[in-house]
């Protein structure tokens, strides 16, 4: 498995062994397209975990691309790219761009078959990656970079620790797997025991669907953590209910965590549908950097998309309410500068942090220490978490 | 002597008597379009007046044709009188659908369950008792064709609840030609269950279960019949499987 490394400060009160071990999974987003608000509200929010976890916990953050790249939308649209669009020269394409070209991809509607797919899930066991998601990734990598945020290896070949075979042995181990493929059927995650719907994860094609992908990747890992998270859209609730269970049902403790999406006029749309173009965050980012310093934009971007959004999916986004929240980032920057470091940064967490589980809530963490008349947070947690 | 249209006719016919007498005088018996409309007609009405109409559920962990005909036939044969009246209503409708008996017979009182738990039959009963169960699991699906699953030679079953052998033999045969093994087993269900419940099949009797493209050139005088509309021309009939009490030569 791969660990990540944290760039940020630890800030060590306890001694290693009561360290809690957890592992963070955020759902990842398909490298074919721009990154939306609601994109950026899950990155964050996942940011702010990860930082302050790291401060009393230790912390792996898996949301490697590998393991995902080997579902339908990702392959299908790879095949599409290659048959209509061809040899194009993606380092110079931006992710609008791509994009559009994954919009045309799904509004073909036609599926491709699992031959034509057969060759790219292949290539990608072996490593590969099509030149679109790279250039997108290598994209992404640079908006990571002015946000301040933590890159989980969105570049590196992290290949799930479970080939389709040996995940489908475990889940047969732990009881919970219902096979018809030796009938020609599908093979389904079955947790009817517990009343809960059986659930299709490779079809009778043989091809895995995004729940197979996500047991290949966080099955062999699950179990050896004091407590594994799954941050998700709340549109695949049930869904991660499911592979909580089951990963539960293979030893570990499973948390979810659902962060509601930022709706644009008022709508919560599929990125396929467009109507993203000005707010994603290739077009906001730059817009942003030219009025307020790096620090400030980091901070200013994690209390929009946290404390001001919160958990929900109700306020729409609106690019005036972030500028404001951000020039206030820059007034909270000046005064923690001036007072300097005082209380210790993983203390302040932990004393936000209560519950029946380890990690930290990043919307109670970042409502609770910038109340506008309470007390201002110190830098040292400001750096450690929030910049 | 071979099957005839007008044959199958018959028989279709017959079959729509059993189920609804009171209905089944008021049309032709020589449009096969008509009769099986007729048929799919009142399905949907019996769908409309009461939910969903009544049926059967089968439930399946693992597919082996011969044991499905003897847990059919047990399961057909064991039903009460009552129930067995309203489900012959519905044409003896039965759903299939994926799924661990043995995971869901504490939350399920199933009518029969395979003593390996590889299948159960839940029902018949109406749409709201079937509900949960149908929401929890999936449709049975399979691509495979009915001609694999089948056992590749004959092979013959006892049935169960009395001894072997003491009752008499019958012979049982199933189309495979351009049907998926999903399809086969509605067809062949539907024969087992109906001949159960007409007494056809009892205890002790032994069947021999043969695969064969279609049923053309068949010879023996069928006791039981399962026809349908012929896939490739809506305007004839064709037999799927037949129950006989002789070999036939073809």
């Amino acid at each position: 498995m791969t660990r990540t490394v944290s760039a940020a400060p630890r800030l060590v009160s306890e001694t290693r062994e009561n360290r809690p071990r957890i592992l963070l999974a955020p759902i990842t987003v398909t490298p074919s397209k721009p990154l939306t608000p609601s994109h950026l509200k899950g990155l964050l929010w996942t940011d702010v975990m990860y930082r302050a976890c790291l401060l009393f916990a230790d912390v792996d953050y898996r949301a490697g691309h590998t393991s995902y790249h080997l579902t339908e939308q990702t392959l299908g649209f790879w095949e599409f790219l290659d048959r209509e669009v061809g040899d194009a020269e993606y380092q110079q394409l931006d992710e609008q761009q791509i994009g559009a070209l994954y919009m045309r991809f799904r509004a073909a509607k036609r599926q491709p078959s699992s031959e034509a797919v057969r060759p790219y899930a292949a290539a990608v066991e072996q490593g590969w990656v099509h030149p679109a998601a790279t250039r997108v990734l290598d994209l992404w990598r640079g908006h990571y970079a002015k946000l301040g945020l933590h890159d989980p290896g969105l570049a590196q070949h992290q290949p799930p620790g479970y080939s389709l075979a040996e995940t489908i042995n475990r889940l047969a181990w732990a009881g919970i797997l219902l096979d018809h493929s030796a009938i020609g059927g599908p093979i389904f995650l079955d947790l009817t025991a517990e009343g809960r719907p059986l659930r299709q994860i490779i079809g009778a094609d043989g091809r895995p669907n995004l729940m197979a992908c996500a047991l290949r990747d966080l099955l062999p890992l699950a179990s050896h953590y004091d407590e594994v998270v799954l941050l998700h859209d709340p549109e695949l609730a049930a869904d991660y209910r499911l592979l909580a269970r089951a990963l539960d049902r293979c030893g570990a403790v499973t948390r979810t965590v659902a962060v509601g999406r930022v709706p644009i006029e008022g709508r919560i749309a599929a990125t396929r549908e467009g109507g993203w173009q000005d707010v994603t965050a290739d077009r906001l980012l730059p817009r942003l950097a030219e009025r307020f310093d790096g620090p400030a934009l980091r901070l200013g971007a994690r209390l929009y998309f946290i404390a001001t959004l919160g958990p929900g999916d109700r306020q729409s986004f609106r690019e005036d309410v972030l500028v404001h929240t951000v020039a206030r980032a820059a007034r909270i920057l000046d005064a923690a500068a001036e007072r300097g470091p005082h209380s210790p940064a993983d203390l302040t967490v932990r004393h936000r942090h209560r519950g029946a589980h380890h990690f930290t809530d990043p919307y109670r963490l970042t409502a609770g220490l910038f109340t506008r008349h309470g007390p201002r947070p110190a830098m040292d947690l400001l750096r450690a978490v929030f910049l | 002597m071979t099957l005839t249209q007008q044959q199958l006719r018959e028989h279709a016919a017959r079959r729509l008597r059993r189920a609804r007498p009171d209905l089944a005088d008021r049309h032709a018996t020589d449009d096969p379009a008509a009769l099986l409309g007729r048929r799919s007609t009142l399905v949907a009405e019996s769908a409309a007046a009461g939910g969903d109409g009544i049926y059967a559920v089968v439930v399946l962990r693992d597919l082996f044709i011969p044991a499905f005909v003897q847990h059919s036939w047990s399961f057909a044969a064991a039903l009460d009188p009552r129930v067995v009246a309203d489900w012959r209503t519905a044409f003896t409708r039965t759903i299939f659908l994926a799924g661990n008996p043995l995971a869901l017979r504490e939350r399920f009182a199933f009518e029969h369950l395979a003593a390996d738990g590889t299948a159960a039959w839940f029902g018949p009963c109406d749409a709201g008792r079937c509900l949960p169960l149908r929401r929890l699991l999936k449709p049975f699906a399979t691509t495979t064709p009915a001609a694999a699953l089948l056992p590749a030679r004959p092979i013959t079953l006892a049935l169960p609840g009395a001894p072997a052998d003491t009752g008499s033999h019958a012979e049982l045969y199933v189309a495979t030609a351009g049907l998926t093994a999903a399809q086969m087993l509605i067809h062949l269900n539907h024969l087992i269950a109906e001949a159960a419940l007409d007494g056809l099949l009892v205890p002790g009797d032994s069947v021999t279960l043969r695969q064969v493209p279609r049923l053309v050139g068949f010879c023996a005088r069928p006791v039981a019949l399962r026809v349908d509309l012929d896939p490739a021309d809506p305007a004839r009939l064709q037999a799927f499987a037949a129950l006989t009490r002789e070999a036939s030569d073809a």
